[in-house]
């Protein structure tokens, strides 16, 4: 991965004066983790739950274990890593020097970097990458565990109790990761870039915000070898109440997942707010931006919800509170009201900026500027404001507020016309365009055909007497898989693939994407296809076996997922062999005019060489041909950058006067 | 938002493009309605109740107002793949597409247009959950003589469904229920939650611990129907199943009379 | 896009501190609107467990009920706390730094107690967290008392010991501005939570 290392500089002036602090990483991180997770779990045994005959009763002993073991390794396994050197030194007085924060930045460290609590955005958008492809890898693997239980209509392949977790671990892990899979490696990576910023506000938390996730990952793996998550992703009280100790593991996670959300949100939209370049007004903001910016906003005040929601949960295996004990004056209906106050905003900061990915390659690659900018922004910013009102159409049928269902199948609906206005404006900027039919604009087309499925669907689900028909049926999994999937992954895999010549230096293996692409969408179609028909049919989600009326289209389904299978593994085998080896990316491979094709590959340290200047938006494709000057190379010299030595050779790129169809063929 | 000028627009109409997308659009639309005209119905199957009927009905009607929409984006997704697909890679001294930044006649028909379908299936939801919610005062499906609903009480445990018929103290774990007779389920749990669902007749509430939740129907049709747990409610989820026999009047008075005397 | 690419050093400034201060003070609003959100849900919680009040057993009538007087008396020493903090501010704006480090050391001193008379609430609470859904809901709101009090005294620690050092002269005020701004969230937290379990406490069952 020689590709995104930063340009060669020379030793920092200053010694190596960091201390302690220099030396950690991910080793040091995982040492400390264990040895405190050893320390909780030994507090926990031997202090607080010392007889577990005499706790009280709810009090569930192992959970107390399993909590504060688990709390011991994620703050330990952080502090190890030096996540806390940063707040300890502000409370000290003793700041980190320029020096320390160039090391932070992980200036001239090679890959031992991507292992560090590096700070750099551009670093922590390949982890962020590298993390979202272990998890969609991981639960894509269980996806095809529980498509083969289920090519018969009793094959007995898993048992009830593996299957009822895998369920809940494949749910968990691809929610999980599909709510990073966008904002996670684009927004970190490629969101400064494009708003002509150096880095993010606060590169610590951004650090901070990838290591949670890795800290959170054996934690919510461990469930696996604790009786699973037997309670599908939602976690639904009191089956969660009375759930293995799996259902800690979930919690933790979860909470764990809520901080680096909250820590993330925060920490890209105020980039966004405060950071932008000169002269980038709101409505010189690309699309993307405004996709990325509405997710993670979003996610600010709805993760908590879900935060809360779990701490409860633990408060009540874990010292016996009442909150979901319908005998104790608690209420499961209070679980799915926080979750869905979560859940449904959920949904749209997985889909939007995937889709807001799409809408900004489209018009690259239709060479035409985005079809009314004002209505793709308002669409988004209706969702958001409309997302966090629906969250009981998800309850319909619990019996909660059965007079508000009304209402909330009113609100549920008008998302339906900002959700159109998303379509206009692609479908308006493919018209007349003059499509390159790249395997990011192939994405496009995938989720225009997808996304009316699941947006349609969608409709159907939202009126509640046919709610009461589908609910809880394999239709319900169709519709959310042809959303999160057929837009949102598909939106992802095409943003992957259009920002891969910026990210690694190298282009994304061409017939190898269109292989996967095709495997991929026709088997993706083929599965969830088959699970309408089988949803429809009357089959409830989340049984292991099923009535023989559903043979046919579960061994539709079945075959599907195969298909995708291959085709994620082909699409993995492209992108790890193109990073290693794939042809050079010039700067700017698809003539983009977004600020993040004009630095150089490989980008340096602190992105721009010189800081841009934008004068108007990214969609200036199509002006009236007038003579074109030529790029005009502009020497940079040294009285730049007297201040900061950050540059290095990068210094020496040229910038150029790029516009429409100068666009430069590359520097590297 | 920047509009492309009268000239463009008096044009838009005389274009190729237009002519053809429409074309198409009318093809793929006509084709649509078809496929949700035949295809929704049979994969749902029978209609045992007044209420699958009607969740029947909308899922067509809804599919058939979806399918203008849905064959509009997919026309010019498909017409654009056809028609204005470049050859080739682009390079940098190709010629870029029309610079059109919007076009507020367009916006405007589109976002009038949703408006209008959904205010449309809006009120076609109410109007559906009106009669869903109380399916034996609707004159025109339920007779007047079924005014007096049978009530059954419905208990969901891991795993079995339990139901009792406190007019007729008889408890029993397969659903009998008499023909055009409104019926009102009161339904609860034991332990966690479940979700009572009768696939055929098209209702489904969850069974909640400490809670009592109602839903209704009118079955229709003499058959024996599957009760099913939409609810993962634990280990055997998938085992929380049963059956519903719908039967005449006379044979469930008869039935109800053979259990109460085997529970006494 | 089009860049005009500058090459005097104008265009290449360093952030100024007032540019960190303002990108802080957005951070740490954000980061309140979380909390906030999770402040919230809690009051919700209460409220909604109280108003279905499942089989009776929300609060059954003859089950403890806490007293309002600790709620109300760590809400008054966080106020306490915060206006000395203040006041202090007023001092560091006018460059009085020892002035400052008084006043936020009573701050410091202040939240102190009230986290003290917090552990003491927690500990003297008249049932057990396993009561009932209530004494659940208590439990857990004066907890997350606890988690604003840590995290509060942490960092008003950081700024008298920040001030002290000369660290945060002129331009570099932001960083104790922001102190005092979440400083004063944690007190409408509080309060919020004192307010939860009043308008619900004795009138339940």
């Amino acid at each position: 991965m020689s590709t995104v290392d930063t340009a060669e500089t020379q030793r920092a002036a200053q010694p190596p004066a960091g201390g302690l602090m220099r030396r950690l990483n991910m080793g040091t991180g995982i040492l400390a983790g264990i040895v405190f997770a050893f320390i909780g779990h030994w507090v926990a045994t031997s202090m607080i739950s010392a007889n577990p005959d005499e706790a009280p009763s709810g009090v569930q002993v192992a959970s107390q274990v399993h909590i504060i073991t688990m709390a011991g390794w994620a703050i330990g396994f952080m502090a190890g890593l030096g996540a806390f050197a940063g707040p300890l030194r502000w409370v000290l007085g003793n700041d980190i020097t320029h020096a320390d924060e160039m090391f932070l930045a992980g200036k001239d460290q090679g890959v031992g970097r991507y292992f560090r609590f590096t700070t750099d955005h551009k670093v922590v958008g390949i982890q962020y990458l590298v993390l979202t492809m272990t998890m969609l890898g991981v639960g894509g693997t269980m996806a095809m565990l529980i498509r083969t239980n289920l090519i018969t209509s009793n094959s007995g392949f898993l048992g009830p109790q593996t299957y009822n977790s895998l369920v809940g671990l494949h749910g968990l892990t691809m929610i999980l990761a599909t709510i990073i899979m966008v904002t996670g490696p684009f927004g970190n990576f490629i969101v400064p870039i494009m708003i002509g910023a150096r880095d993010m506000a606060f590169p610590r938390l951004n650090a901070l915000s990838l290591w949670l996730l890795v800290a959170m990952l054996p934690v919510l793996y461990s469930a696996a070898f604790m009786g699973g998550i037997p309670t599908g992703w939602t976690g639904y009280t009191p089956l969660a109440d009375q759930g293995p100790g799996g259902v800690d593991a979930y919690l933790m996670a979860i909470i764990l997942f809520a901080i680096s959300t909250a820590v993330s949100g925060m920490n890209i939209t105020t980039t966004v707010l405060s950071m932008r370049a000169r002269g980038m007004t709101w409505n010189r903001i690309p699309i993307f931006v405004y996709g990325v910016v509405a997710s993670v906003a979003l996610a600010i005040p709805a993760f908590p919800m879900f935060m809360t929601a779990e701490v409860l949960l633990g408060v009540d295996r874990g010292l016996g509170g009442t909150f979901y004990v319908a005998s104790g004056g608690g209420q499961p209906w209070l679980y799915q009201n926080l979750f869905w106050l979560m859940g449904h905003p959920e949904v749209y900061v997985i889909v939007l900026p995937a889709i807001a990915a799409l809408m900004e390659l489209t018009a690259v690659f239709a060479r035409k500027p985005l079809f009314s900018f004002n209505a793709a922004v308002l669409s988004i910013a209706g969702i958001v404001g409309l997302s966090v009102m629906v969250w009981a159409h998800h309850m319909f049928t619990s019996g909660w507020a059965t007079a508000l269902n009304g209402s909330f199948m009113l609100t549920t609906e008008l998302i339906s016309i900002p959700t159109g206005g998303l379509f206009l404006v692609i479908v308006g900027t493919i018209w007349r365009g003059r499509i390159w039919t790249t395997l990011p604009m192939m994405s496009t087309y995938a989720m225009l055909w997808n996304f009316i499925i699941g947006g349609v669907t969608g409709i159907y689900l939202s009126d509640v007497p046919l709610d009461y028909a589908l609910h809880g049926s394999m239709f319900v999994t169709a519709h959310f898989h042809y959303t999160l999937m057929g837009a949102g992954l598909t939106g992802a895999i095409g943003a992957l693939a259009y920002w891969f010549p910026k990210m690694t230096g190298r282009m994304l293996d061409k017939t190898l994407g269109f292989v996967s692409f095709w495997l991929v969408q026709i088997g993706f179609n083929v599965t969830f296809l088959g699970m309408f028909m089988v949803g429809m049919e009357g089959q409830p989600r989340r049984v292991v076996h099923y009535d023989s009326v559903f043979a046919t289209g579960n061994f539709i389904s079945t075959m599907g997922a195969y298909v995708i299978g291959v085709g994620m593994l082909v699409l993995l085998y492209a992108v790890v062999s193109s990073w290693r080896q794939g042809e050079l990316a010039p700067m700017n491979p698809w003539g983009a005019k977004t600020l993040e094709w004009t630095v150089p590959n490989p980008i340096p340290l602190e992105n721009f060489p010189v800081m841009p200047v934008v004068t108007e938006d990214a969609y200036g494709y199509g002006k009236p041909v007038v003579a074109q000057p030529e790029p005009e190379p502009v020497p940079v010299g040294a009285n730049v950058d007297s201040g900061t030595g950050l540059h290095g050779d990068a210094v020496g790129e040229e910038v150029t006067r790029s516009s429409s169809s100068s666009a430069d063929r590359g520097t590297t | 938002m920047t509009t492309s000028g009268p000239p463009e627009r008096t044009r838009l109409w005389s274009r190729r493009e237009t002519r053809e997308v429409f074309i198409l659009w009318a093809v793929l639309t006509v084709l649509l309605v078809i496929f949700s005209m035949t295809v929704p119905d049979a994969l749902m199957g029978v209609q045992a109740s007044n209420t699958m009927t009607a969740v029947e009905r909308t899922f067509t009607i809804l599919s058939v107002a979806a399918s203008p929409v849905a064959a509009l984006v997919w026309a010019i997704a498909l017409y654009s793949l056809v028609r204005w697909r470049r050859n080739g890679d682009w390079t940098p001294a190709d010629e870029d597409g029309a610079p059109i930044r919007g076009n507020r006649g367009a916006v405007a028909l589109w976002i009038g247009g949703s408006s209008a379908l959904c205010l449309f299936i809006l009120i076609l939801g109410l109007a559906a959950l009106q009669v869903a919610s109380s399916p034996s005062e609707n004159p025109r499906i339920a007779p007047a003589q079924a005014r007096n609903p049978l009530v059954v009480d419905v208990t969901g445990e891991q795993w079995v469904w339990t139901f009792t018929y406190p007019q007729a103290d008889v408890q029993t774990d397969q659903l009998y229920l008499p023909v055009n007779r409104a019926v009102v389920f009161k339904v609860t749990s034991d332990d966690v939650i479940h979700s009572f669902w009768v696939v055929q007749m098209g209702i489904k509430v969850d069974a909640n611990p400490g809670e009592t939740t109602t839903t209704q129907t009118y079955p229709n049709r003499i058959g024996v129907y599957d009760v099913r747990c939409a609810e993962l409610c634990g280990l055997l989820h998938a085992d929380m199943e049963t059956t519903a026999h719908v039967v005449k009047q006379p044979q469930f008075t008869a039935w109800l009379k053979a259990n109460q005397t085997r529970s006494k | 896009m089009t860049m005009e690419s500058t090459l005097h050093q104008g265009a290449h400034p360093l952030d100024t501190a007032e540019d960190l201060g303002r990108r802080w003070m957005t951070g740490a609003l954000l980061l309140i609107v979380a909390d906030a959100s999770f402040v919230v849900a809690m009051s919700f919680t209460y409220l909604y467990l109280r108003g279905v009040n499942t089989e009776g057993e929300f609060h059954p009538p003859k089950s403890a009920t806490a007293s309002l007087w600790w709620p109300w008396i760590v809400t008054v020493c966080m106020v306490a706390g915060f206006a000395a903090y203040r006041w202090g501010l007023g001092g560091a704006a006018r460059s009085l730094r020892s002035s400052f480090v008084g006043s936020a050391s009573l701050g410091v001193l202040m939240m102190v107690v009230a986290l003290v008379l917090n552990i003491l609430q927690l500990a003297n609470l008249p049932f057990k967290i396993q009561d009932n859904a209530y004494s659940s809901a208590v439990f857990v709101i004066a907890a997350g008392n606890v988690f604003h009090l840590l995290i509060t005294v942490f960092v008003g620690i950081g700024a008298a010991n920040r001030v002290r050092r000369g660290l945060t002269e002129g331009p570099q005020m932001w960083s104790i501005r922001i102190v005092g701004v979440w400083w004063a969230w944690v007190c409408v937290a509080s309060a919020i939570g004192a307010l939860t379990i009043t308008m619900a406490n004795g009138v339940t069952g």
